[in-house]
């Protein structure tokens, strides 16, 4: 799975997927509409529609003053997913709004690895890996 | 015990965690994000001490309508220690009694040298999964 998040990742694909998927790109009336995805995203698709639900986040979501995340973070989300699911990298076993208007992807597999994809401003992520006995792993995406 | 008293190591300190970062399905079930700190986090993390208040008693100031989704993480101030944190008093006469920061992790703090306080924040999350002591009432 590590080794599937390690995989380059271009601005250019992350786009295309992100366009495919959401409609990024269409007219600007278009983009006031609801946010939603026009194909079924197979094993990663809990993990979209909770992307999905955080667009009817408001800030103070938490009663404590946490920002939402933006329709062009969601976005980036979603296609990041999207090109995710086209290399074969297993779901998230959890996908969360951060409190500062992050999203950010969790996976917890059995052999104790923790890792985290925090996407932190549109087409922009850090990518979190911690294997047991060995130090941690962060680098950002896109990688070139 | 006056409120601007230092923390002891023997002491243990509350921190609110909204629902959206528990998952008991998970071998972690807090997300580390419960400890990441905000804008609002300008001088540390929150805290509360726990040797003046109970756990629900966190919660008084949290909008009405929201305090049901929150669960309280009991953390050792000796353990937070171990991880290079310190807990400083900064009693407010706005919300709860017993407030006080983690400056380590303020917004600032944070944001400087991110790379390192992620880590630490998973072992926060680690720390909290095994000490939830409040949980909202279904």
């Amino acid at each position: 799975m590590t080794a599937l998040l390690e995989a380059p990742v271009r601005t250019s694909d992350w786009q295309h997927e992100a366009g495919q998927r959401n409609g990024n790109g269409a007219p600007l009336d278009q983009r006031h509409r609801e946010l939603k995805t026009v194909e079924d995203a197979g094993p990663w698709e809990p993990a979209v529609q909770a992307i999905l639900a955080m667009q009817h986040l408001g800030d103070d979501w938490d009663g404590l003053g946490a920002k939402a995340p933006s329709r062009e973070l969601l976005e980036s989300a979603i296609g990041l997913a999207f090109l995710s699911l086209e290399r074969g990298t297993p779901p998230p076993d959890r996908v969360v709004p951060g409190l500062d208007g992050v999203v950010i992807f969790e996976w917890q597999p059995a052999d104790g690895t923790y890792t985290e994809v925090e996407i932190d401003r549109p087409f922009h992520a850090e990518v979190m890996v911690i294997e047991p006995g060995r130090p941690a792993r962060q680098w950002t995406l896109p990688t070139e | 015990m006056d409120e601007f008293e230092r923390a002891g190591d023997d002491e243990f300190v509350y921190r609110r965690i909204h629902q959206n970062y528990i998952d008991a399905r998970l071998a972690i079930p807090v997300q580390p994000a419960a400890f990441r700190p905000t804008e609002h986090d300008t001088t540390g993390l929150s805290v509360f001490r726990g040797c003046f208040v109970a756990p629900a008693d966190t919660l008084a100031d949290v909008d009405a309508d929201k305090v049901q989704r929150y669960c309280v993480a009991r953390l050792a101030v000796r353990a937070l220690r171990e991880l290079g944190l310190s807990v400083v008093p900064e009693p407010t006469k706005q919300g709860p009694r017993g407030h006080a920061v983690i400056p380590e992790l303020s917004r600032p703090a944070y944001l400087a040298d991110k790379g390192r306080w992620k880590q630490v924040l998973v072992q926060l999350a680690t720390l909290a999964s095994a000490d939830i002591v409040y949980q909202p009432s279904a």
